[in-house]
């Protein structure tokens, strides 16, 4: 198997009564940015944790990077990195000290070097030595992408990862996830922000009520959707997808894309 | 456990004290720490070996005999804890997805809690009066006792919650309930529970009598068994907690990330938004009053809309008049006015320094609520005065309405007359405007957070016994000055009224002062450096 893959089959997840994903499957190759997009409530986050080993399947099977998080979790997660929505870092630490729990955490031995890269790469060579408490939201953020980014990981998992980050910021995070896609990474986005993901994104996944709804690039989602133009933008065919249940494809079309 | 959580473990525990390094002590931090080292010295300061304090007169017998029992009702309250092992933010970003198992993640979170539990060690070893290593170590144990028990149910009640249906638990919850009250019932219609064998009765607190005993312990050599039970039993509930918290992972996210949500709502909206607030009430709107009427009607609609203030309050207030119902027939207090009217001022007093000034620091419906919204409030078209005046008038109203309350139905309980007492009821309103005048002068020259960043928030802890008694020092000059000028009215006039109206006056002018000291720190807030972290 491709080692940075996702493969998610049947996937299935209920709160109580409420079932926030459900028959969920799709699979993701090495070198593809996947955009998951939604609605409030739509089953983003909880797709995005149980891909992480945060949360367990009570259906279905999620493998990456070849390791079925079921049967052998630490395996898998040791391959991936899941940077959550808000940045919460530990207040008394630097960002250096992040990245030195980070490199512990995931067995990594030679890191300062590769660390002191990252920092350049995402602007922060000058705070290293900063503790987190005195980091702006946006600053936090970048430090937990560097930390995420350390172990070098097959498969990268993104919460809502453009919140509080400036222009300049949020090209220089687009760099880095378009340099980890070329070097084999498999990246899976959450948005709300659809005209950022626009320019980052290969393929789109786009999820209502916790079902898959489309499954493809912008161009084979609004072909499906034949009231759009063909050069619909990403916002278009949201609102086209998530509030036209007329023209939505049925599960096994949206798997067909 | 893994190397990389040993690590982080021993970051957290000396974090606070490397973030007070780095940054340069201003005046403020100077300020906070001689209010410290002020609270040690009063704490630490040698007893008399004659002191008559409510501690001295507690003996060791008393302890040993009762203290087990209350430990293990303190542990069983671990029920109303959240379902679940809660994590803090960091953790759950940090480590749910790193390779780390289950198990080595509830073993670091428990060990983090230790911190917490040392800490309190040693302000409870002050205040008991210091005893020893061994009754110090006691105390440690106790205490982490205490937290991982409230961890073990936690996860236990997770756990039942995976392996049982809604209607089993249900039963459970109400079998107890029945049980308890049928031992109620048995007791009021005379069944002799004293009757039953020692060892019977004492069955229960056997668990938590090793603790009790390690911390009464004459020496070293006495407490070391007692100690070595204990921390067999911590041993225990620790595996158990381990093994029982892998199991319910998934449920401490959930608890983490309701805990989370808890905190942010406390940060808006006070210590008692746990819960929602709830938009059925709405009171009136008040008149302008130079803007400070809106600014309280603001402040009021917080304070009815979040009613575990309220509840809390309420259920505070109401112990000691429950304890007083049940001492009046065994103290003839009907037959002795003098007693009954002592006893309602001493209440009167204790319910004041609690509510007013101990517990104050939880109702926080003025400026410490609006910490974040400064900027806003700055540009308010209102003079900082009648600011003042409206963000500290209605927890003053409020929680004089709760005193009255209180106090009426205590002087129904004691049958003392109310002209006897009048003015005392009178002062209420101006010293409890006081007491939340010097709260938020104090909360403005030096600003902190209200919720503490997580239960073993070292810094919050010390910043929150820093401003107790920051504030009772102005206010015990503030009393003083009044009593003072009152006994000299008294003194002088031989006429009670007129030393109440001295010292009610001099209680309006400190008032009037203090509120004018809030308005000049409102101004001199900076909101770009002031608001805190």
């Amino acid at each position: 198997m491709d080692p940075g893959s996702i493969e998610v089959s049947s996937f299935t997840k209920c709160f109580g009564e409420r079932i926030a994903v459900r028959d969920l499957s799709f699979a993701i190759g090495g070198g593809e940015i996947i955009g998951l997009v939604g609605p409030n409530g739509a089953g983003k986050t909880t797709t995005l944790r149980a891909l992480a080993g945060v949360l367990a399947p009570d259906a279905g099977r999620l493998c990456v990077a070849g390791h079925d998080l079921a049967v052998d979790p630490l395996a898998a997660k040791r391959r991936l990195a899941l940077v959550p929505d808000g940045a919460q870092l530990y207040p008394s630490l630097t960002v250096w000290e992040h990245l030195e729990l980070s490199a512990q955490l995931y067995d990594v031995d030679t890191w300062e070097e590769d660390a002191r890269a990252l920092l350049a790469e995402l602007d922060l060579a000058e705070r290293e030595g900063d503790l987190a408490s005195e980091l702006s939201h946006g600053m936090s953020q970048k430090v937990a992408v560097t930390a995420a980014l350390l172990h070098r990981p097959q498969v990268l998992l993104f919460d809502e990862p453009f919140t509080g980050l400036d222009p300049r910021g949020i090209r220089t995070l687009f760099a880095a996830l378009r340099r980890r896609a070329e070097d084999g990474a498999a990246v899976v986005v959450s948005s709300h922000l659809l005209s950022q993901i626009e320019g980052l994104c290969t393929r789109y996944l786009v999820l209502v009520e916790g079902s898959l709804r489309f499954d493809g690039s912008m161009q084979e989602i609004s072909a499906r959707l034949p009231t759009l133009r063909a050069d619909a933008s990403l916002e278009e065919i949201f609102f086209e997808a998530t509030e036209g249940p007329d023209e939505a494809p049925s599960d096994s079309e949206a798997k067909a894309l | 456990m893994r190397r990389a959580l040993w690590w982080l473990l021993w970051r957290q525990w000396v974090g606070p004290l490397r973030s007070l390094a780095r940054k340069p002590l201003g005046s403020r931090g100077i300020a906070v720490l001689l209010m410290l080292a002020l609270l040690v010295l009063v704490l630490a300061f040698p007893r008399s070996p004659d002191a008559t304090g409510v501690f001295e007169q507690i003996t060791d017998d008393d302890v040993r005999f009762w203290a087990p029992w209350a430990l293990l009702g303190l542990t069983l309250l671990g029920v109303l804890a959240p379902r679940g092992i809660h994590f803090r933010p960091p953790d759950v970003a940090f480590l749910f997805p790193a390779p780390v198992t289950p198990r080595e993640l509830v073993l670091y979170n428990v060990l983090l809690s230790a911190r917490a539990s040392l800490l309190s060690a040693v302000w409870l070893s002050l205040l008991r009066g210091w005893r020893g290593l061994g009754a110090f170590a006691g105390i440690v144990l106790t205490l982490l006792f205490l937290q991982l028990a409230t961890q073990f149910i936690s996860a236990l009640r997770a756990w039942l919650g995976l392996r049982s249906s809604t209607l089993a638990r249900r039963a459970l919850w109400i079998g107890l309930g029945v049980a308890a009250l049928a031992g109620a019932a048995a007791n009021a219609f005379g069944f002799a529970f004293s009757e039953l064998p020692l060892a019977w009765r004492q069955a229960p607190a056997q668990l938590t009598r090793p603790f009790i005993e390690g911390i009464l312990a004459e020496s070293w050599t006495d407490s070391a068994p007692w100690l070595g039970i204990a921390l067999a039993e911590l041993s225990l509930l620790v595996a158990l907690t381990c093994a029982l918290g892998a199991r319910v992972h998934e449920s401490s996210l959930s608890a983490s990330l309701r805990a989370q949500e808890i905190r942010a709502r406390r940060r808006a909206g006070g210590f008692f938004a746990i819960s929602r607030p709830r938009a059925g009430v709405r009171l009136p709107r008040f008149p302008r009053l130079a803007g400070a009427g809106p600014v309280a009607w603001r402040q009021s609609m917080g304070l009815v809309r979040n009613p575990g203030g309220a509840a809390l309050y309420l259920g505070i207030l109401a112990l000691p008049l429950v304890v007083i119902s049940g001492l009046k027939p065994s103290f003839g207090l009907a037959e002795n006015p003098e007693i009954s009217q002592r006893l309602f001022s001493s209440t009167l007093l204790m319910t004041f320094v609690f509510l007013s000034i101990v517990m104050s620091g939880n109702l926080t419906f003025d400026f410490r609520i609006d910490v974040d919204r400064m900027p806003l409030l700055k540009s308010l078209p209102i003079s900082s005065l009648a600011l003042a005046v409206g963000q500290t008038l209605p927890v003053a109203v409020f929680t004089t309405v709760i005193q009255w309350i209180g106090m009426l139905v205590m002087l129904t309980v004691l049958d003392v007359p109310i002209r006897n007492v009048a003015l005392l009821l009178l002062v209420l309103p101006a010293a409890n405007w006081a007491a939340i005048s010097v709260e938020n002068a104090i909360f403005l020259l030096f600003p902190y957070r209200t919720v503490p960043e997580d239960p073993g928030d070292v810094g919050f802890a010390g910043r929150v016994l820093a401003v107790m008694m920051a504030k009772l020092c102005v206010l015990g000059a503030l009393a003083a000055a009044a009593g003072g000028l009152g006994w000299a009215a008294f003194f002088l006039t031989d006429s009670r009224v007129a030393a109440a109206t001295v010292a009610a006056g001099v209680l309006a002018g400190a008032c009037a002062l203090v509120l004018w000291v809030v308005a000049w720190a409102f101004q001199r807030f900076d909101v770009a450096a002031d608001v805190p972290g």
